[in-house]
């Protein structure tokens, strides 16, 4: 037993989560509020942005749909692309706001709860951007729905050995659970909303996506039971979904894809993307919104703490990866990973090393994991470098394989750019949305982490 | 037409007293339509007796069963029998004729890529006056009344070398006929340099024929035998022939290659001698010296062992650096003795070729290896000069008309200014000709010709066969054969000579041909010539030919006082494009050169040294003396101070050649000299990306290509290999029936590429143009991979032909999520193009890299006529599916109803993929791995098989058999 009169630890002291004195009714009336407002100027003009760059991907969605992948850079031997880099670039990026959400729950972090919904909608709108590019990257996507495994008169089945057929469904899979957890959990404050808000169409909506919530004890039972057993599902999908992903290149024979590491490697990226991009939103929402005695500069610090963890695993996983080349004696894998550091693409190689190792080192000062312009730094350079290893991973791999006779350079077009664009602007578009129309934070759990909401202590989790 | 008898014949559906039409009676109607429909593709045009419009169904021509034509292909002055496949009426693909002993169904891969001009969308549909669309009766007319009034001043016919000894008749007749007509035989690619020399040795010139089969040693002088010079495919075929020994013991041919570029002969060298084209003629001098002195063999008649004087090889400068190979090449070619050739190019000049006449004729190879006796007169060809000397009587006004038949002086003459102002004076200029060329654009009567699928000739290029060649179709335009034009011309002017061409040829060979007093009737004669292509005949050899020592004399002079400029630009054939002609061709244009591997142009070729001296890498501008900017491309192999350019590329006219390349006739001399002394490259600054087909020139170490020196080879086991069986998860392919493989045997695989084109022309692969090229987007489903190994003098080259290799646990079946890809059960890695959504997945696990993607939509706008050139046998593939070699699965197929129609099983010769039976060299052998008696099997336990990245656990169908070098020396082995 601790000594009352000692000081405890600093580990052990638990984080302050919330600035000044915040009661249920504050809650509600700070993060309510928004959807019954009029948004700001400055919101418009974001929304401007987001929509012409998702305008100027559409574009080029339909430019590529029509005159087909020769509008890519993608050829021979580089078959994929930036079609599949932003896939898993995507993919990835949701992968925070699962772990937040499920992971979080169940290891009882209550500081998850501030953040929890806004990272799951996060997941829900990447996981949105990803499921565009496997479709849109085919030869020919109106045969697409060819890979789920659906009855038909011809009797022809789908191919269970294709890693890709696994990704049909491991993706859909985890959008699904994500889907339907997130709602879940809207549930209670889509109740609160529907009573805050005067008769009228707002009203019959929020009655309707609200499902006759009535705040009972029984309904709270239902509901805590169902969280936790859509957190333990989801939990599950945190891990399989990135490493079913990996599996696209490890089951494959191509020298730089072909490694066991891969699925924790490619989970532990994951997880660091997202975290970067769910850094960046919150900078923004609580900024923008008043909402910082809510997400606290404790919530940032706690995250950028997991980032500078996950940042570490990438260091081992890059160390690993390539003590592996040296050890196999493998000739095809040792010339591929010069190639990554070295040669005609080996600036991306050393981007990727420097923006996911070395700048998230920063974060081992306490007063830069609490500096807002060096987490947007942090952050900005983990998203790159993320997405430079995707890059890395595939376009350095595929330029030269096995036959030199084939080893041809990849340069992507304006298309491929404008497409990577739009995945930009369909994302903030519907950050922006969910911000205006939907409360940003999940008031219910927050409810129950207010001091003297459980009995006890200050509080507990939801 | 057809239309209306359909109206008449076929009753409306449900109107003839049935109340309801039957599915049976449906079938039977709905067959009846299509047959019609099919038929009305094929329209009549004009008076053609003799080849019947394919609207009434013939007997012979059952839909979807292929027909076979023996036709001949003539390329200035060689004439291959091809077998022409005509399916439902058209020609679809074109291979060798098997009935000719020389050729043994082999042929050149022009003949095959040819197949394109007979439907090439520009060419030209109805005679033309005054750039005015005119008829045939009012053309012939004005021709013959120019012809007739031309007395006084003279009228020219150029035309290509004729060796057809019919054509030649009726140009006689004709002379006749116009008494000032003079007949002038162009071909500017012909070898003027080694006719001269051969008329001032021996007085005459006779068409080249060269027994490579026979030759031990093989001495190439700038000399391209295997990729431009020629008859290519017969020394292909005999130099292949020498280079497959079973183990070390079987001995091989050694061939020595003098040159300043990189050659696709050059390629496959044992040794290779980088020099300078201005030293061939002294080092040849110095090698008919160390012959005479070390040998002891007797000089010609008139010939003064003086004259060799300075010639001694250990003093000539440009000789130091190859000391020891020369030294070697002489004592190879003294024990050799008959068997040895010696060989000498365009770029060689007069001098150099007179000493490989000597050489071959004091070594006793006259009569062996180069069989002069089996040899016919060449045609009398004119050379440049005279070409100028035709134009000068033009420009003087001292022609009245001129007709221009198959030749395109208007590209190929270097002068322009002096093309133009010779054409200023000639009142009527006339065009016969295929397409709208550089030369029809400045001719006031264009007269469209047949293609040669649609014309009748017969063709002499030995003493003992005569080739026929035979339309397989009907003209597609209003068109006429060339010599159809003749003799309407002929009718008009009054000396009637018969009433087509069909006739007149077999008119003459009923009477000049059929043996006299046969008792076998003439029209059986005549058809069974028809049938086979070609006539056997019983000749006399050639008288033996004495050689003029005096003339020798002469060269040896010429020689020693040969210029040594600073940079040398030595010109050669395109070994795709030829001199030009074949340039609208969408498949020569994007087949990559075999060495340089650039597709769409012709880039400079620079010596690595001398790139690096000017700074410049691939695609840099550079320009020459005169002459518009160039790229430049980096030759491994090639010789310092040398710059080489190939011509056939840069016409300006031709919807696909337009534009593409740069046309290096304008930088011949006016002599017509094949190299041309440059005083300086200045780079322009400039860069042009090049479409090239590998990046990437050596194996980086790899073990994916072998190539040993019979010295590696004689340590290797002299026995027959096991196979190794590699550790797998996967299950044992199941199979029934034959297991499909293949053997590419590595050394008599020249890298010529006729595989690619004869691939191209069976499998409808598209053609995507420079900027796909550029991308890495070409659909090759076959490619000739060529890999550089060593430096400088010692570069050494493999060719590896790569195409799918039918895996047994092939990565793409498992990866492809649809199941479009998958395995056959007789080991064929099959694709339903159906099937395929494109995730491109299946083209990254392929280890090989050779699955094509459609990336574009690169078949939809093919031309309606280009369309007609489309194997119906193999689906057309749409945009964004997956495709790849398929062991030509049609032919397979087609093989295996045969043989069940027969009631026998397969034999082991039944299958023949397009690049197999297209490959002059025999390297490609296809059929029943599983049979340990077929010859695939037995080859692909030859000794010195491997397969391509088998550590992977592939197990690839096709075994790939080293290929071997046999230098002389300390790495070489005894023969």
């Amino acid at each position: 037993m601790i000594s009352a009169t000692a000081p405890l630890p600093e580990a052990l002291t638990p984080m302050e989560l919330m600035e000044g004195r915040v009661t249920p009714a504050s809650l509600d009336d700070q993060v309510l509020q928004f959807p019954a407002r009029r948004p700001p100027r400055a919101w418009y003009i974001a929304l401007g942005v987001t929509l012409t760059a998702l305008a100027i991907g559409g574009f080029c969605m339909a430019w590529t749909l029509y005159y087909g992948i020769g509008t890519w850079g993608n050829n021979r031997p580089v078959a994929w692309g930036f079609g599949i880099i932003n896939f898993v670039f995507w993919i990835g990026i949701g992968h925070a706001g699962t772990l937040i959400s499920a992971i979080l729950f169940l290891f009882r972090a209550r500081w998850r709860n501030a953040i929890a919904r806004f990272a799951e909608a996060m997941t829900i709108f990447a996981v949105m951007c990803a499921g565009i590019f496997p479709v849109l990257h085919t030869g020919r996507p109106w045969f697409a729905y060819w890979l789920f495994p659906y009855p038909n008169e011809r009797g022809i089945w789908v191919n269970f050995r294709s890693p890709l057929i696994w990704d049909v469904f491991a993706v859909s899979t985890y959008f699904s659970v994500s889907l339907v957890f997130w709602y879940l959990g809207l549930v209670p404050d889509f109740a609160s909303l529907r009573d805050r808000t005067a008769e009228g169409l707002r009203k019959r909506i929020y009655t309707i996506a609200s499902l006759g919530w009535r705040g009972a004890a029984s309904h709270w039972v239902h509901y805590d039971k169902a969280y936790l057993l859509l957190a333990g599902l989801a939990t599950g999908l945190v891990i399989s979904v990135h490493s079913v992903v990996s599996f696209d290149f490890a089951v494959s024979l191509v020298p730089g894809w072909h490694m066991t590491i891969f699925p924790p490697y490619f989970v532990a990226g994951a997880i660091f993307a997202g975290f970067a991009m769910v850094v960046m939103g919150l900078i923004v929402v609580r900024k923008t919104m008043n909402l910082s005695n809510l997400i606290t500069d404790n919530h940032l610090d706690t995250m950028n703490k997991l980032i500078l963890a996950m940042s570490c695993i990438m260091g081992y996983a890059y160390c690993m990866e390539a003590g592996t080349a040296w050890y196999s004696a493998n000739p095809y894998i040792q010339h591929t990973f010069k190639n990554y550091v070295s040669g005609f693409y080996g600036w991306a190689g050393i981007t990727t090393i420097t923006c996911n190792i070395i700048i998230p080192q920063l974060f081992w000062f306490r007063r830069l994991r609490r500096s807002i312009p060096a987490m947007i730094f942090v952050a900005l350079a983990v998203t790159l470098g993320m997405w430079m290893e995707r890059f890395v991973i595939i376009i350095i791999s595929l330029h030269q394989d096995y036959l030199p006779s084939s080893w041809h350079l990849y340069i992507p077009t304006k298309i491929d750019f404008g497409v990577l664009l739009g995945s930009f602007g369909l994302f903030f578009t519907l950050v922006l949305l969910f911000a205006r129309v939907l409360p940003v934070i999940a008031t219910s759990e927050m409810k129950g982490s207010l001091p003297g909401a459980q009995a006890g202590d200050g509080g507990g989790h939801a | 037409m057809a239309e209306g008898k359909l109206r008449v014949k076929l009753p409306v559906l449900g109107s003839d007293g049935e109340d309801q039409v039957s599915r049976r009676r449906f079938l039977a109607l709905f067959g009846a339509s299509a047959a019609l429909a099919t038929g009305a593709g094929c329209k009549p045009s004009g008076n053609r007796a003799a080849i019947v419009p394919y609207t009434k169904k013939q007997e012979e021509i059952v839909p979807g069963i292929a027909d076979y034509y023996a036709s001949t292909f003539q390329e200035g002055e060689v004439a291959y029998p091809v077998l022409v496949k005509a399916r439902e009426g058209r020609p679809i693909h074109v291979e060798g004729n098997d009935e000719h002993p020389r050729y043994r169904g082999k042929t050149s891969f022009h003949a095959t890529a040819d197949l394109l001009g007979l439907y090439d969308p520009d060419r030209l549909r109805a005679p033309m006056q005054d750039g005015r669309l005119t008829t045939w009766n009012v053309a012939i007319d004005r021709l013959a009344s120019s012809l007739r009034e031309s007395a006084g001043r003279s009228a020219v016919l150029i035309t290509g070398a004729v060796i057809s000894p019919s054509r030649k008749t009726l140009i006689a007749r004709l002379i006749e006929a116009v008494p000032g007509l003079r007949h002038v035989e162009w071909e500017p690619s012909a070898d003027h340099a080694g006719r001269q020399a051969e008329r001032a040795l021996y007085g005459e010139s006779r068409l080249p024929r060269h027994r490579f089969d026979k030759a031990w040693v093989i001495v190439a002088l700038e000399a391209d035998f295997l990729g431009t010079l020629g008859d290519t495919v017969s020394a292909i075929a005999g130099f292949a022939s020498q280079r497959r020994p079973d183990s070390f013991a079987g001995g091989m041919n050694r061939l020595y290659v003098l040159e300043g570029g990189m050659s696709l002969t050059g390629s496959r060298a044992d040794v290779r001698l980088p020099l300078r084209p201005s030293a061939l003629a002294r080092i040849a001098f110095g090698l008919v010296h160390a012959v005479a002195l070390r040998a002891g063999r007797p000089l010609p008649e008139g010939m003064d062992a003086a004259a060799l004087d300075g010639f001694a090889l250990d003093r000539l400068p440009e000789a130091k650096p190859f000391a020891a190979a020369l030294d070697a090449l002489v004592r190879d070619l003294i024990a050799a003795g008959p068997k040895s050739l010696v060989l000498a190019g365009p770029a060689a000049s007069t001098d150099a070729h007179a000493a490989c006449l000597i050489l071959n004729h004091m070594l006793g190879a006259e009569g062996v290896t180069v069989a002069s006796d089996e040899s016919v007169a060449a045609p009398v060809l004119a050379t440049p000069e005279e070409l100028a000397k035709v134009l000068a009587d033009m420009a003087a006004g001292r022609v009245a008309a001129a007709l221009f038949w198959d030749v395109n002086p208007a590209y190929d003459v270097p002068g322009e200014s002096a093309w133009q102002a010779a054409l200023a004076r000639v009142p009527l200029r006339v065009r016969l000709g295929l397409l709208p060329d550089e030369t029809a654009a400045s001719c006031n009567l264009v007269l469209p010709t047949n293609h040669w699928l649609e014309s009748w000739n017969d063709f002499e290029t030995s003493r003992d066969t005569l080739t026929l060649q035979q339309p397989v179709v009907a003209p597609l335009y209003d068109t006429l054969q060339g010599e159809d034009v003749l003799l309407r011309c002929l009718a008009e002017l009054g000396h009637p000579a018969g009433k087509s061409y069909q006739d007149f040829l077999k008119q003459r060979w009923q009477e000049e041909v059929q043996p006299q007093g046969s008792p076998i009737p003439f029209a059986r004669f005549w058809n069974t010539c028809l049938h086979d292509g070609l006539l056997h005949r019983k000749a006399e050899p050639a008288a033996t030919r004495v050689l003029d020592g005096t003339a020798l004399a002469r060269a040896a002079a010429g020689a020693a006082q040969a210029a040594r400029p600073t940079l040398e630009l030595v010109l050669d054939l395109d070994p795709r494009l030829h001199d030009g002609r074949y340039a609208n061709n969408g498949w020569l244009q994007e087949m990559p050169d075999p060495i340089q591997r650039t597709s769409w142009g012709n880039p400079l070729a620079l010596s690595p040294a001398d790139a690096d001296r000017l700074h410049l890498k691939n695609g840099d501008l550079v320009t020459l003396d005169r002459g518009p900017a160039l790229p430049i491309v980096r030759q491994r192999g090639q010789a310092e101070g040398v710059v080489r350019l190939t011509l056939g590329h840069g016409r300006s006219a031709g919807s696909v050649a337009a534009q593409v390349g740069t046309r290096a006739w304008s930088l011949t001399t006016a002599a017509g000299s094949r190299v041309v002394a440059v005083d300086a490259i200045r780079p322009t600054g400039g860069h042009q990306d090049l479409a090239l087909a590998q990046d990437h020139d050596t194996k980086d170490g790899r073990d994916i290509a072998r190539l040993w020196s019979m010295a590696e080879f004689a340590r290797k086991p002299q026995h027959e290999r096991e196979a190794e069986d590699f550790p797998s998860l996967y299950d044992k392919q199941e199979q029934k029936g034959p297991r499909w493989g293949m053997a590419s045997d590595l050394s008599a695989c020249v890298g010529c590429g006729a595989c690619v084109v004869a691939c191209q022309s069976e499998n409808n692969i598209p053609v995507v143009g420079p900027e796909q090229v550029r991308k890495g987007r070409a659909m090759h489903w076959m490619r000739v991979d060529r890999y550089y190994e060593g430096e400088g003098t010692a570069t050494s080259v493999v060719h590896e032909p790569m195409l799918c290799q039918h895996c047994d646990n092939a990565p793409c079946e498992t990866v492809c999520p649809v199941q479009a890809t998958n395995h056959g059960p007789d080991g064929i890695n099959q694709m339903a193009y159906n099937r395929c959504v494109g995730t491109r997945y299946c083209a990254n696990n392929c280890p090989y890299k050779v699955r094509r993607f459609n990336f574009l939509d690169f078949t939809g706008e093919t031309p309606e006529s280009m369309q007609l050139a489309f194997n119906p046998e193999v689906s057309v593939r749409p945009r964004g599916v997956m495709e790849k070699c398929t062991f030509c699965v049609q032919r397979i197929r087609n093989a295996e109803q045969v043989a069940k129609r027969d009631g026998r099983g397969l034999r082991d010769s039944d299958v023949v993929p397009a690049c197999a039976s297209a490959c002059p060299a025999s390297a490609i052998v296809f059929g029943d791995i599983s049979d340990p008696k077929s010859e695939v099997s037995k080859l692909s336990r030859s000794n010195r098989g491997f397969h391509v990245l088998e550590e992977l656990g592939t197990k690839p169908a096709i075994t790939y058999l080293a290929a071997l070098k046999n230098p002389s020396g300390r790495d070489g082995g005894e023969r």
